[in-house]
């Protein structure tokens, strides 16, 4: 008789569906029904990130003079470079892939990121600094000068003499 | 035959509540539906001339029933001591039609130390809105300025998130 | 030992290798053309004034110079040579010839007369920019030419090929 009433008692009542209660999982704390937590463990990294990306080419042309004196030199400022650096103490070096021909020189100057320190140099195949003690910055459309100078040796060079200007960021 | 009265058939009922465990104010839960283990939000681009781009985890998914018998919510809060960059948290509902009723709130930073910020609120006690899955949208975000993890070391977090009666 | 050795080098060359690669942190180039084209220019200084007024009996006036004009040039071409002419001849039995001093490397055609067919005054010049050389005018007249009312000359000066 108690077993039929048991019987007849758990049939009578609800079941719990698996949505109502799944398992419990190591990770859930019940607080005395006041409130339940979950903790999770985030790390947030930032690497070294450093770019650099110059926007055109560029043609100078040397046309003219001044009677009595030498080819005037030409200046132009039309290229630009976008910069981004996250660290500190960074520098700016340039070079060419190659020397131009004698009694050509190639100047650059650029405008500095941040605090930096910016020294127009005559541009060859060693590389020279630029810009120097910046970091932590980011600079968009920074201006390049180029300054382009030939003696009056230098015989008329049809299309003109190209040549590859790298700029590379580096620890100062 | 033993006669059955009123005391035996209560008893009967009593012993059998007991022992299927089904007491009306059933457990609150909250759990990691997947993933839920530790993870790294890693910063490491940017395009030239612009701030490092963020990083971001949607990969934990959580799952609630609210069984207060009252409204309920949701807060966030984290313990990260030297805290450096920047991370937020968006709870993302993405199913709300009759479960996973509430007012999700909008990202919210996560600051060392921060008082516990709700993260969603209004669940309702009843259900099926009482219950729902949500997934925990990690963003950290970098400036240039702020230094990177070379120079600072990593900012490591322990968030937890609460579900409690509002 | 050897072996050991070997392998020391090895990772000796790696690390310097790895030092280097590592110091450029990010670059980018673009190319740089520098054109020179050709450049000839002449300027010249001053305005000469000639006045025959004098002679020794039994001779033909005497001559008139003037060197106080000058000119500057720059040319970065090779082989080119400055002429001269007038705009206007002189009268029968008149005439006006320069002596352009040349500039280094180039050289001078000496008292050259001046009409208005282009003569050489300088030859040779190249790769070559300097100022303040002199232009030496004389004006002679036979005492058959009379006299000639002044006249005002305009002297054209051009680098050419």
């Amino acid at each position: 008789m108690w077993v039929a009433l048991f019987l007849m008692s758990a049939a009578l009542l609800p079941s719990r569906s698996a949505a109502q209660n799944p398992p419990p999982l190591p990770d859930a704390i019940g607080l005395a029904g006041a409130a339940v937590s979950l903790s999770q463990s985030v790390t947030v990294s930032v690497q070294d990130i450093n770019e650099l990306a110059i926007s055109s080419d560029v043609l100078l042309t040397i046309t003219s003079a001044t009677p009595g004196s030498g080819p005037q030199a030409v200046i132009d400022g039309t290229a630009t470079y976008n910069l981004t650096t996250n660290g500190s103490n960074k520098k700016i070096v340039g070079s060419l892939d190659s020397n131009f021909a004698a009694g050509i020189t190639l100047k650059s100057l650029l405008q500095a990121p941040g605090a930096g320190t910016s020294t127009e140099q005559a541009l060859s195949d060693v590389a020279v600094d630029l810009v120097t003690g910046f970091g932590q910055v980011t600079g968009t459309d920074l201006t390049i000068t180029y300054t382009a100078e030939a003696t009056i040796d230098v015989a008329p060079n049809g299309s003109g003499e190209s040549r590859i200007v790298t700029l590379t960021l580096m620890d100062n | 035959m033993m006669r059955l009265n009123a005391f035996h058939i209560l008893t009967a009922l009593f012993v059998t509540i007991l022992l299927s465990g089904s007491l009306p104010a059933g457990a609150q839960e909250l759990r990691f539906n997947s993933g839920g283990g530790p993870i790294t939000l890693d910063i490491l681009s940017a395009a030239a001339g612009s701030e490092p781009v963020d990083a971001t985890d949607n990969s934990t998914e959580i799952y609630w029933d609210a069984n207060f018998g009252v409204p309920s919510k949701m807060t966030v809060s984290t313990m990260a001591p030297g805290q450096n960059f920047n991370l937020f948290l968006l709870l993302s509902v993405p199913d709300q039609g009759a479960a996973a009723q509430g007012v999700v709130q909008p990202e919210i930073q996560l600051i060392d130390g921060m008082l516990d910020t709700d993260l969603m609120t209004g669940i309702p006690s009843t259900l099926p809105g009482r219950q729902g899955f949500g997934i925990l949208e990690y963003r950290a975000s970098a400036t240039v300025s702020d230094g990177t993890s070379t120079e600072l070391g990593d900012d490591s977090h322990i968030v937890t998130i609460t579900l409690l009666a509002q | 030992m050897q072996k050991l050795k070997a392998a020391a080098v090895a990772l000796v060359l790696f690390a310097g290798f790895s030092n280097a690669a590592m110091a450029q942190l990010a670059t980018d180039n673009h190319t740089v053309t520098v054109e020179v084209a050709a450049i000839s220019e002449i300027a010249i200084t001053g305005n000469a004034t000639l006045t025959i007024n004098s002679a020794t009996a039994g001779s033909n006036p005497d001559n008139a110079t003037d060197s106080s004009t000058s000119y500057a040039v720059t040319t970065n071409e090779s082989g080119v040579k400055i002429t001269a002419a007038t705009d206007v001849n002189m009268a029968s039995g008149v005439t006006l010839s320069v002596n352009a001093a040349a500039p280094t490397g180039a050289t001078s055609a000496g008292a050259t007369t001046l009409s208005t067919t282009a003569a050489d005054v300088v030859t040779g010049l190249g790769g070559v920019s300097e100022a303040g050389m002199s232009l030496g005018y004389t004006l002679a007249a036979t005492a058959a030419a009379g006299q000639v009312a002044s006249t005002a000359v305009t002297v054209t000066y051009t680098i050419t090929n």
